[in-house]
């Protein structure tokens, strides 16, 4: 049996408003967050939804959690559908979907802790044992009787997981996990759902970080404007792009017209120019298309035309980003 | 469902006291707000008023007495619509709805421990203003076993109510326009400082429609006329009629709020 399954799910929503009430006409207008999206999640598997803001990641995992109703289609965990035994589907689940903000910061982290495991039906006499567990797993104990308000994000984020795992669940979900956190504390929270990945446990993640998908996820799905655009393992989903497929350019100055000047290189199928880390430094461009090493002089001279200086070119290994330009014509992080 | 009410009643027994502001407001609100309306009475009354002035005017030569218990049955039901009022719209703006309904816990059980919690509050406060009024006025309660039955009676209805403005105030997101109309209406309607006999008589059909009303005639019956429980039967029947509608309108309403949440996505947004 798979963990999850998600099978032509869709969610649309009226459209708030600005308007005061008394000069409302007619129905809403209605948006569609997400649309025919259907996936399976294998048990044990680590499966990401990548794609950028706005693509339809949280709908998704939200409907998985039984937070929101598909208005189509139907997702089920362990076998049990989220719109019709929800209470079943929440037995098996741990899910941080809202990072810190999910915690009592007026509470201490142990009583968050003990709080979390009577609502996760955590036996009376376990309660004690399980909370102490959590929290020298997780790094916590030396702080557990401090109030959350103090901690670091980081800890309220390994807070927030340690809650997710109180009831001992086979699916855990996990809604951008590392949003907000420095670069140190990323690293240390990818390493702990890697572990809970070892563990066995199933593991459903959204992140617009393509490194973070790439690095944890056994297959991604990658999405864009409510849909599933690609799904496959990163190593598959990258060797779509033929090796000479990437090029980067490193180029100072240039104007306006660099990017259509380079979309007119015979074979150039998609740009992306990147903002300079600082305004007389080079910045980068990339470009895909088809048998580009052939193009680099034709490159070099689309970018001059437009008043920008080539400093260094790369033929380079196609990453998730790659990949998703070349999918959708659009940066990631767009 | 019992261990979640009870550890939800617990959370927020544990908050409320990690407040300073708020404990102590608790203590003092009730003792600040009837003595305003105590020393009102007293000017009204001028030097000369007599025990037998206050029985006219009052129905009850204890005017202290007439006052706490109007005061005190309005404060509560002024506190838990905003603290009910605002407690999963609370939850919802901090984030933390969102973690509780994602528990298996039954949803209803966050707002049952949230009322355990606030009725836990209420009592203290109802204790410091009979505190007070022992101390400081000479109150004493006549008929303490009617008067405790008829408190009670007045739980459902405002627990019910409660859970009704919960239910709402997530829908409408916005609590102080709804909690004014009612406090209003209820400060004006049910004699809380003064005989509903002084109303409008069309007003007066208005006010003993109102569950406070028949609250506050019953308690003052009972703790300060000393009248036994038998001679306020119709009121708390009326009461606990009151508590059946309102508690299934709360129940109602909250199962309602719970679906179109989940149907327009809104645990989490504000």
């Amino acid at each position: 049996m798979h963990a999850i399954v998600a099978e032509h799910l869709r969610k649309e929503y009226p459209k708030r408003s600005a308007q005061p009430l008394w000069r409302r006409r007619g129905p809403a207008e209605r948006f569609t967050a997400v649309e025919d999206v259907s996936f399976e999640v294998r048990a044990g598997e680590v499966f990401g939804l990548l794609g950028p803001n706005g693509a339809g990641k949280t709908t998704t995992i939200r409907m998985i959690a039984t937070l929101l109703e598909p208005s189509a289609g139907r997702a089920l965990v362990a076998g049990f559908d989220t719109v019709r035994q929800p209470a079943e589907v929440r037995r098996r689940l741990g899910a941080v979907l809202a990072g810190e903000r999910s915690l009592y910061w007026k509470l201490t982290g142990r009583e968050n802790l003990q709080y979390f495991a009577v609502l996760y039906d955590v036996p009376a006499s376990r309660v004690r044992a399980r909370v102490e567990e959590l929290l020298q797993r997780f790094d916590l104990a030396a702080r557990a009787d401090e109030l959350v308000e103090r901690y670091s994000t980081g800890m309220k984020q390994r807070l927030s997981i340690a809650r997710a795992l109180l009831a001992d669940p086979p699916v855990l979900l996990l809604d951008e996990p590392t949003l907000g956190l420095d670069p140190q504390s990323a690293r240390n929270l990818r390493e702990i759902i890697r572990e809970i990945a070892a563990e066995g446990r199933t593991v459903l993640l959204t992140t617009h970080y393509m490194e973070e998908a790439d690095q944890l996820s056994d297959r991604i799905a990658i999405m864009d404007k409510g849909r599933i655009v690609a799904l496959d393992t990163p190593e598959r989903l990258k060797a779509r792009l033929d090796q000479e497929a990437v090029v980067r350019l490193w180029l100072t100055g240039g104007d306006g017209r660099l990017r259509e000047s380079l979309l007119a290189v015979p074979g150039v199928t998609a740009v992306q120019v990147d903002d300079a880390p600082a305004p007389d430094d080079p910045r980068r461009v990339t470009v895909q298309g088809a048998e580009l090493r052939g193009a680099l002089p034709s490159l070099v001279a689309a970018a001059a035309a437009a008043g920008a200086r080539t400093d260094r070119v790369e033929i380079d290994e196609p990453t998730l980003e790659d990949v998703f330009l070349h999918l959708t014509g659009r940066a990631l992080r767009d | 469902m019992l261990r979640a009410v009870a550890a939800v009643a617990r959370r927020e027994l544990v908050i409320f006291g990690r407040y300073p502001s708020w404990f102590i407001g608790t203590v003092i609100w009730p003792v600040l707000f009837p003595a305003a309306y105590v020393f009102s009475i007293r000017a009204l009354a001028g030097p000369a008023a007599t025990p037998q002035t206050y029985a006219d005017a009052l129905g009850v030569s204890d005017y202290a007495g007439f006052l706490i218990v109007g005061t005190t049955l309005w404060m509560w039901v002024n506190i838990t619509l905003w603290s009910m009022g605002g407690a999963l719209r609370q939850e919802q703006l901090g984030g933390t709805l969102e973690a509780n309904w994602l528990t298996p816990a039954p949803r209803l059980a966050v707002l049952a421990g949230d009322a355990v919690a606030n009725g836990a509050i209420a009592l203290l406060q109802m204790g410091v203003s009979v505190a007070l009024f022992v101390i400081v006025y000479g109150f004493h309660v006549r008929s303490p076993l009617a008067s405790l039955a008829v408190l009670l009676a007045n739980f459902p209805w405002v627990y019910g109510l409660g859970l009704l403005f919960a239910s709402l105030v997530v829908w409408a997101k916005e609590v102080n326009g709804m909690v004014q109309l009612v406090r209003g209406v209820f400060l004006v309607l049910c004699g809380m400082t003064y005989p509903v006999a002084v109303l409008p008589h069309w007003l007066q059909g208005v006010s003993w429609v109102l569950p406070l009303t028949h609250g506050i005639e019953a308690l003052r019956r009972t703790a300060v006329a000393g009248a036994s429980w038998g001679a306020v039967g119709g009121d708390l029947a009326w009461l606990l009629g009151w508590g059946a509608a309102l508690l299934l309108a709360g129940v109602a309403a909250f199962r309602w709020t719970d679906r179109r949440m989940r149907r327009l996505g809104s645990v989490g947004t504000y």
